[in-house]
């Protein structure tokens, strides 16, 4: 059996699963084969099924939670409510049922892994008397370029950034902007899904506003600076936008994703899809029985500073005084959108936000084509809306 | 990346740390145009795995470095030791140059001998050597299927015109072997000028009905449109290719393939089989439209669009045999045009072939999608009703008779200053009261027209109706 796993900037997550699967081996009779991949390679791997049906593709792959639509209508992914217990969803947290579905059926086609939600983290005594925790608590997002500004004057070295990015790409993803849109409106997408905002200010504020951070150096693009230095580790950067908490150490400290009158929080998910065609599902079934318990998921979400899917786990993983900050923020957690269309606008967004950053670290970033791209994908959105 | 070239780099990766002291690699590949780095490979504590990084090489002066040095280039940062070594493969369908880096790495601070680095380079220069056959394996492998395409399409070509559904059986077949996210298939209507949707066909194997797509052929209407005009072999745009499918430069049809959905590059190769058969797909198409014209002109009353008698017949004789087994309704209509002998000897045959057309137009649009209406004679006109008693019939014969009075056909367009009114007369008969075969069915549909006809024309009676009136005449 194969086992497709996304490439990580934490490489605790390769031995994580090399043990689960020697311990399978070994205790089960289950013979699973371990790559890891990276999510272009996956999907380029997926479509090139429907060319080419010889193919063999993994049985359990690891997907962003928001393929699980797509997938399933495409009828690449099996159908799961045979294959787990009756009860699971009742043992996981409420809000991930719907990074399971289909859509708005009953039926699901991936199972959480672990899921995350974006916050800011910053550096305490870097931050020194700028701004104490409870003026951080309640920044506004226009107050990060004032913040920014302040600590490029305090920090004068030509390699410090007041933020660090924490995407191994090198670049500013959707997702990011996302939480950004939501300080705004509802996302890129209507709060129904019938409709692309992104030709609205709303969004292209959002976008010009966060591509800043990087035109005015405030956030660096394209940087080795994650994988083995990290600047915000070497004290070179002072905050960081970031999903998972295993970029934190007990120096920094935490708030909400500026800004205090958003409504929502920005929640995402790592799950696994079982491919429909494979031959082996028998062997699914006991992966299944046997990965999915909360021992495991939990010593997963703490080695990549996530949480379990598993109901209430978040009072082992977290410590005390974090308990509260993070359940208000699960009460308000809203997810990337699980529908068919979003992995192709993903795709789009984040081919054009890469282009945008290669323009301004080449010093050919112009702010007006921003808004023309943007009504490009849009175009190309709401054909495909219509056409599927 | 594709997977041939991922599993090449994979395996010189692993020769390397199987035969040398090095214990933690990294590979990345080098474009020029945008200075920028991007790692593909890694491998680090006993496990291999795919990474993906960019890094904007001006400002780093270790990578920028080493992409400019031929050798190798070392880079020492306290206890992270690592050493550059460039490599450059040629593609063989084109000869483009690719660039890439083996970074082998250290983090105890100990340095890499001379020895280890030349190693290295020993093997990546022996694999390098292989790497055309990476090439020839995937170029080989398109060749495979390109060779299986051009046998599948000649086959799915000669073998459409004789399907139920021609083109249904086209696109599927398109779909099946290319596997992109999207195929349409428009034709082009001379006589209206018109580009008509006939079927999308998508990944997940679903066809749609697209008739709904008609365009003008008018500049700028649509890209569609645009591209058959422009007179292009095929034309590329944003993951969709257009295949113009002409005949002897006349514009047949259009064929689009999209990637849309995957965003995923189309195969050129697969562009280049698609421009190749696009001739012998314009030329299927045509096969499968004069086929079809043909069927229809064997079946169909050219003029009125109705069922001719012999396809009436066959008809008849279903729905009869239908009517015995399931023991259901059946009922004709026979419709006679009242007075069409003396409006041709009056105004010519054009204005009776424009009556004929005219009511013929007002009984489709009457009817129910079940009901077969045919022209069994020169102004006659035959109506299958399926499932339906006397009493339908009637009232459908009812509405027929209203619809067809409140016709007016204006005369000024061929020169004659008038307005004809027009009526019908029609006589009904209904299985299994007033008859027990095919025959006697319309026996007695014809004697209740005939009834009308000397009854002061323009209206309807059934047989049983009819029947009754006389027996009550008689009696008095």
């Amino acid at each position: 059996m194969k086992l497709w796993i996304l490439n990580d900037y934490n490489q605790r997550k390769y031995y994580f699963y090399r043990k689960i699967v020697d311990h399978l081996k070994k205790e089960k009779g289950l013979n699973i084969e371990i790559e890891i991949k990276s999510k272009e390679n996956i999907w380029n791997d997926i479509f090139s099924f429907f060319e080419n049906p010889s193919l063999s593709l993994g049985d359990v792959i690891e997907i962003p939670h928001h393929w699980t639509t797509l997938f399933a209508k495409l009828g690449l992914s099996l159908p799961l409510n045979s294959f787990i217990e009756e009860d699971f969803t009742f043992k996981i947290y409420p809000f991930l049922k719907q990074t399971m579905v289909c859509e708005l059926t009953e039926k699901f086609f991936s199972l959480p892994i672990h899921f995350e939600v974006m916050v800011m983290f910053y550096k305490r005594e870097m931050l020194g008397n700028i701004l104490s925790h409870s003026e951080m608590e309640k920044l506004k997002w226009n107050d990060l370029f004032i913040l920014c500004e302040k600590l490029k004057k305090k920090y004068r070295s030509k390699d410090y950034y007041p933020f660090d990015n924490p995407n191994l790409e090198g670049y500013i993803k959707s997702e990011e902007i996302l939480a950004c849109v939501m300080n705004r409106t509802s996302g890129y997408f209507s709060s129904d899904f019938t409709m692309i905002n992104i030709h609205r200010d709303e969004v292209i504020m959002s976008v010009l506003d966060f591509l800043n951070l990087a035109v005015d150096k405030y956030y660096p693009l394209f940087e080795e600076n994650f994988f083995e230095i990290g600047f915000i580790k070497k004290n070179l950067s002072s905050m960081i936008f970031s999903f998972r908490r295993d970029i934190a150490d007990k120096n920094m400290r935490v708030v909400r994703f500026p800004d205090i009158m958003r409504k929502s929080e920005l929640g995402k998910a790592h799950s696994f899809m079982f491919f429909s065609g494979s031959k082996d599902l028998g062997e699914i079934k006991k992966f299944i029985e046997e990965f999915y318990n909360p021992q495991n998921l939990k010593e997963l979400a703490n080695c990549l500073g996530a949480f379990s899917p598993f109901k209430n786990s978040h009072y082992e993983i977290i410590n005390e005084k974090e308990i509260k900050f993070y359940e208000e923020l699960f009460e308000k957690i809203t997810f990337i959108p699980n529908i068919f269309i979003y992995p192709t606008f993903e795709r789009m967004m984040d081919e054009f936000l890469k282009n945008q950053a290669i323009n301004i670290v080449s010093s050919k970033y112009i702010a007006e084509d921003v808004k023309k791209r943007l009504q490009e994908i849009k175009v190309i959105c709401e054909y495909l809306m219509t056409s599927y | 990346m594709n997977r041939y070239y991922i599993e090449f780099f994979k395996e010189l990766i692993l020769e390397i740390i199987q035969k040398t002291a090095v214990k933690s690699i990294s590979l990345f590949e080098y474009f020029e145009s945008t200075s920028i780095i991007s790692s593909i490979i890694r491998f680090r504590g006993d496990i291999i795995f795919e990474h993906t990084e960019y890094i904007f090489i001006k400002d780093i002066e270790d990578f920028y470095s080493a992409v400019l040095t031929k050798e190798h280039y070392v880079s020492n940062k306290g206890k992270i030791v690592f050493v550059y070594i460039p490599f450059d493969i040629t593609r063989v369908e084109d000869g483009f140059v690719k660039k890439y880096l083996i970074r082998i790495e250290r983090f105890d601070g100990k340095k890499f001998s001379n020895r280890d680095i030349k190693k290295v380079r020993r093997i990546i220069d022996e694999k390098i050597k292989t790497y055309p056959q990476i090439d020839f394996e995937y170029i080989k492998s398109i060749y495979q299927k390109s060779v299986f395409i051009s046998a599948s399409l000649g086959s799915i070509f000669s073998k459409s015109i004789r399907e139920r559904d021609a083109f249904k059986f086209m696109i599927r077949g398109l779909e099946n072997i290319f596997g992109f996210d999207r195929i349409r298939m428009y034709i082009l209507d001379e006589s209206t000028n018109l580009l008509k949707g006939v079927y999308a066909v998508y990944r997940t194997g679903n066809i749609s009905d697209i008739s709904h797509q008609v365009i003008p052929m008018i500049r700028g209407s649509c890209s569609l449109v645009d591209v058959l005009l422009d007179g292009e072999d095929l034309v590329i745009r944003d993951n969709i290719v257009y295949i113009p499918l002409r005949i002897d430069f006349k514009n047949r049809g259009l064929l689009s393939v999209d990637n849309l959905l995957s965003r995923i590059d189309i195969n050129r190769y697969y562009i280049d089989i698609l421009k190749s058969f696009s001739s012998l797909m314009a030329i299927a198409f045509e096969n499968i439209l004069l086929f079809e014209k043909i069927q229809s002109m064997s079946l169909y009353d050219e003029l009125t669009g109705l069922a001719l008698r012999r396809y009436f017949n066959q008809k008849f004789q279903e729905e009869f045999y239908r009517a015995e087994r399931f023991s259901q309704n059946l009922s004709v209509i026979w419709l006679d045009i009242d007075y069409f002998k003396e409006i041709n000897d009056s105004y010519g045959h054009q204005i009776g072939d424009l009556v004929l057309i005219e009511i013929s137009n007002v009984i489709k649009k009457t009817l129910r999608k079940i009901d077969f209406p045919a022209r069994y004679g020169g102004d006659e006109i035959v109506i299958l009703l399926p499932q339906s008693s006397e009493l339908e019939a009637m009232g459908l014969a009812k509405r027929l008779v209203e619809n067809i009075r409140s016709l007016k056909i204006d005369l000024s367009n061929f020169g004659i200053d008038k307005v004809i009114d027009l009526s019908v007369s029609i006589g009904i008969a209904s299985y299994p009261n007033d008859a027990k075969t095919m025959d006697e069915l319309l026996m007695k549909a014809d004697e209740a027209l005939y009834w009308v006809k000397s009854n002061g024309r323009n209206g309807f009676i059934s047989y049983s109706m009819m029947k009754k009136i006389l027996e009550n005449k008689n009696r008095t």
